[in-house]
């Protein structure tokens, strides 16, 4: 009877495995996979439209959506070899350092990268005391010694070094602490830290939710971007599905830019399918905020400067070696989206 | 006769206190949230209690709560089959023999209190996003509980009995059939049931990868997008899904090695 | 004697073969160095962050003490809190009928889970993250503590009550000592737990440990900096614990040997 049990037992531990092998998704027939990462946030709105649209079947890729929630996890993938293109913001400069991957082109102007005070702040007693940006608050005796709440490695990292050196305060002179929005959001509500740097959706709604000022923007500074990143073997071996692809991101950046209402509506859905709250009218600023770059915003703008400039603001902080921010700038290339926009 | 009454009179007392202490509990977290920051962000135990419910029928994301409770549990007790076997296996050959011990030990020891979170990264490179790294997660976090205990188990078979054995004639894999094996069965046991804890608590780091379902991702996910009650509902059903694993376990355990000490 | 050093010196020589098969793997390519850095590489990386502070701000001597700080102040309170709870829930019917519930549903409820909550309550110092370990170590604690009391055999308590000792005399001379090496045990398990919780309690608002360390690397993809990060922990642990195994062979008798 023992016995009996016990092999009962073991056999009912060891059952999950065998089923465990059986969920393989099979590829579809003649078409070219191809994994593409987003993450849950305003970057991932794009590939959903264009799953949502059926496009990329009518165009013979077999898509395989992957939504990563932080950029370690996203360029471990890619170190990896598990997706062949994504949109990223600035973590994009440790993916390509470290895979030989390209930027290919844009997606996005990021917009909205914001520094917030609460209300009571002595540095909302100081505007423009640097006078080439009159809006912006603050002073080297208000910033000195502040505790700021930031996530690093992104945009709002470079923000906080480039508002910095404006108002001419040491990066060493601030304390910072790293935490990802949502968290920075609550324990900057119980009132630790005295800055804390948000991104959209965030910074259209923390005003009204808590009264936070804002003291500073990124477009204040520098331009940002949202890029293409495609890994290395995409690059040399997947070329012609990779310039079908950006031609559906552009398209689906025509499409979302000429019908505000419908970009927001996509937003919301995003949002809810990653498990958050979608807010319309937070999302209908947001919408109004970040533009998605069309053909004609691609063909005008000075693509690789921004993206430049945040590869040297990296080494500048000791992230990367200057060497790589080098290597890093060559490895953002014109030719795929010249050739997607040629026709 | 005496004997029952008094058991249902225990048993009875001992629901008032264990309800009057999570009373207490409640009540204190009520008053936190009522009286400092933590009710800033933090929802009241009512709210939190009827988020709880309302999840059994409404979904957070793709699935309702039992559905991230048993995809959850798949993953546990897949991971858990496979750091059993093999934890047991490696045991027994670590406490048996010296010289094994003696190869694998010096490895082992500076795995072990590796973290389930500083896997992650390594995992993602060598495995991928998918299932099977779940599975290694958990794996990791249940194997070193299962080596140490039957290890412990086999190296405590006392030398007397395998010494008369041995005099008495019987062969090396006799007496790790008839003495070594039964011997440590209880030690075996105790491994399974702290190794299934572990790798209960070991889901939450292993569906921080990129899992869009589960019980650790509701905690993920509630942090991730500020809805705190999430937040607390997959604390919830971890506690109380850990729970009712423990128990089961000691249940088993107690029908299976009745001659057992340790299991009264 | 002898046997000892012969199983001393293949413990040694497994360990370098380890290495060799490593860097073998690692170094005729059938491992990708970008997967797998080899031994070499790791001990170069190692010493460029004894004395560097790319890429996560401070060199590894900062990120160790501040993690050795951080995880022995939480043992530290996670025993001296939780030992002394363990044995009065075994001591006290009553007290273990008012914690026990509490106590087992809170158990299973992974460190992680509690950085969020934890960073409420004592904000972003080194309080959220030593809480975070306090619970790592409390628990175990307990949990050996109480069932170290329990194991008690009674006859031992009937000779002590025989001879006239109160209640409180039985707790102290009789049922502690007896109960001192699951004590012990659960010392052991719950500095294990503190060291292992450590990554998880510096996921989030640190600026330095082990696993800010880790965090930021990853970050950044420097996936030799997480293996350094990564074998430097379990290092430490390691010496922790044999450590501590060492101390429980020389003061508590009657001890379990390993």
């Amino acid at each position: 009877m023992k016995k009996l049990l016990l092999v009962l037992l073991v056999l009912a531990m060891s059952l999950p495995v065998f089923a465990a092998g059986q969920q393989e998704s099979s590829s579809k027939e003649g078409m070219t996979k191809l994994g593409v990462m987003v993450q849950p946030y305003f970057n991932g709105v794009v590939a959903m439209y264009i799953r949502d649209q059926g496009w990329a079947e009518e165009a013979g890729l077999d898509i395989d959506l992957q939504v990563y929630s932080n950029g370690s996890t996203a360029n471990e993938a890619l170190a990896a070899e598990l997706w062949d293109i994504g949109f990223q913001g600035a973590a994009y400069v440790f993916g390509v350092i470290n895979t030989d991957a390209k930027l290919v082109g844009n997606y996005e102007e990021t917009r909205g990268d914001t520094l917030f005070v609460r209300p009571d702040s002595d540095i909302l007693k100081v505007k423009g005391f640097n006078p080439t940006y009159p809006e912006v608050y603050g002073d080297p005796e208000t910033i000195k010694d502040k505790t700021v709440i930031f996530a690093p490695g992104t945009s709002l990292h470079q923000l906080l070094i480039e508002y910095l050196e404006r108002i001419g305060v040491g990066a060493d002179n601030v304390d910072k602490v790293p935490m990802d929005y949502q968290t920075g959001e609550q324990v900057f509500a119980t009132g630790e830290g005295h800055i804390i740097a948000l991104p959209t959706p965030w910074s259209l709604t923390v005003e009204e939710k808590y009264g936070w000022k804002p003291i500073a923007t990124l477009s204040d500074f520098v331009m940002s971007t949202g890029d293409l990143i495609v890994s290395n073997n995409a690059y040399e071996n997947k070329k012609e599905a990779i310039k079908t692809y950006m031609g559906l991101v552009y398209r689906a950046a025509e499409e979302l830019e000429a019908d505000h209402n419908l970009k927001a509506e996509m937003l919301v859905k995003w949002y809810t399918e990653n498990g958050r709250e979608g807010n319309l009218e937070a999302a209908k600023q947001e919408a109004e905020l970040r533009i998605l770059i069309t053909p004609e915003v691609q063909k005008s703008m000075e693509y690789g400067k921004p993206e430049a400039a945040i590869a040297d603001f990296y080494a500048y902080i000791g992230n990367i070696e200057p060497e790589q921010a080098e290597m890093f700038k060559k490895n953002v290339v014109d030719d795929l989206w010249k050739e997607v926009l040629a026709d | 006769m005496t004997n029952t009454l008094k058991i249902s009179k225990n048993t009875r007392e001992t629901w008032a206190y264990g309800f009057f202490g999570i009373l207490v509990f409640l009540f204190m977290w009520q008053l936190a949230c009522l009286y400092t920051n933590f009710g800033k962000i933090f929802p009241t135990p009512v709210y939190s209690l009827r988020a709880f419910l309302e999840a059994f029928i409404k979904p957070i994301g793709k699935y309702t709560l039992l559905g991230h409770i048993a995809i959850s549990l798949k993953r546990v007790l897949i991971g858990y089959a496979l750091s059993s076997v093999s934890g047991i296996l490696i045991g027994l050959a670590m406490g048996h023999s010296k010289m094994i011990h003696a190869i694998i030990y010096p490895i082992f020891s500076i795995i072990r209190p590796i973290p389930g979170i500083a896997w992650i990264p390594l995992a993602i490179l060598w495995i991928g996003i998918g299932e099977p790294t779940i599975y290694f997660i958990i794996f990791m976090g249940g194997f070193s509980q299962m080596v140490m205990n039957t290890m412990d188990g086999a190296q405590h078979v006392s030398k007397e009995l395998i010494g008369v054995a041995k005099v008495l004639g019987a062969r090396e894999n006799q007496i790790f059939r008839k003495i070594v094996l039964p011997y440590c069965v209880p030690y075996i046991f105790t491994g399974l049931q702290t190794s299934l804890s572990t790798s209960w608590m070991a889901v939450l780091a292993a569906e921080m990868i990129t899992a869009r379902e589960g019980a650790g991702w509701l905690i993920l996910a509630g942090m991730q997008t500020g809805r705190i009650e999430n937040n607390v509902i997959g604390m919830i059903s971890i506690g109380g899904v850990g729970l009712i694993l423990a128990s089961l376990l000691r249940d088993s355990e107690r029908r299976l090695c009745r001659w057992s000490v340790r299991s009264r | 004697m002898k046997e000892k050093t012969k199983y001393i010196f293949i413990s040694i020589a497994s360990l370098l073969t380890f290495i060799l098969i490593w860097q073998l793997v690692s170094t005729t390519g059938i491992i990708s160095a970008r997967k797998l850095p080899d031994p070499v590489k790791l001990f170069e990386t190692f010493l460029y962050k004894l004395t560097n502070k790319n890429p996560d701000g401070n060199v590894l001597g900062v990120h160790i003490w501040m993690s050795l700080k951080e995880a022995l102040i939480g043992f530290f309170f996670g025993i001296v809190i939780g030992v002394p709870l363990g044995i009065s829930m075994a001591w006290f019917d009553k007290f273990d009928k008012f914690f026990r519930p509490l106590f087992d549903l809170i158990k299973p409820i992974p460190p992680v889970g509690w950085v969020p909550i934890m960073i409420t309550f004592f904000g972003i110092g080194i309080m959220s993250k030593v809480s975070v370990i306090f619970i790592a170590a409390f628990i175990p604690a307990v949990i050996n503590s109480y069932s170290g009391i329990k194991q008690t055999k009674d006859v031992h308590k009937w000779v002590a009550r025989t001879f006239g000792a109160s209640n409180g005399q039985v707790l102290f001379t009789v049922a502690i000592p007896s109960a001192a090496p699951m004590i012990f045990t659960g010392a052991r398990v719950a500095l294990n737990g503190s060291w292992v919780s450590l990554v998880a309690a510096e996921l989030i608002a640190s600026t330095k440990g082990l696993g800010y360390m880790i965090q930021t690397a990853r970050l950044v993809g420097r996936i030799d900096v997480v293996f350094v990060g990564v074998l430097v922990i379990g290092l430490f642990g390691a010496a922790m614990m044999e450590g501590l195994s060492f101390l429980e062979r020389k003061f508590v008798k009657g001890g379990r040997r390993k």
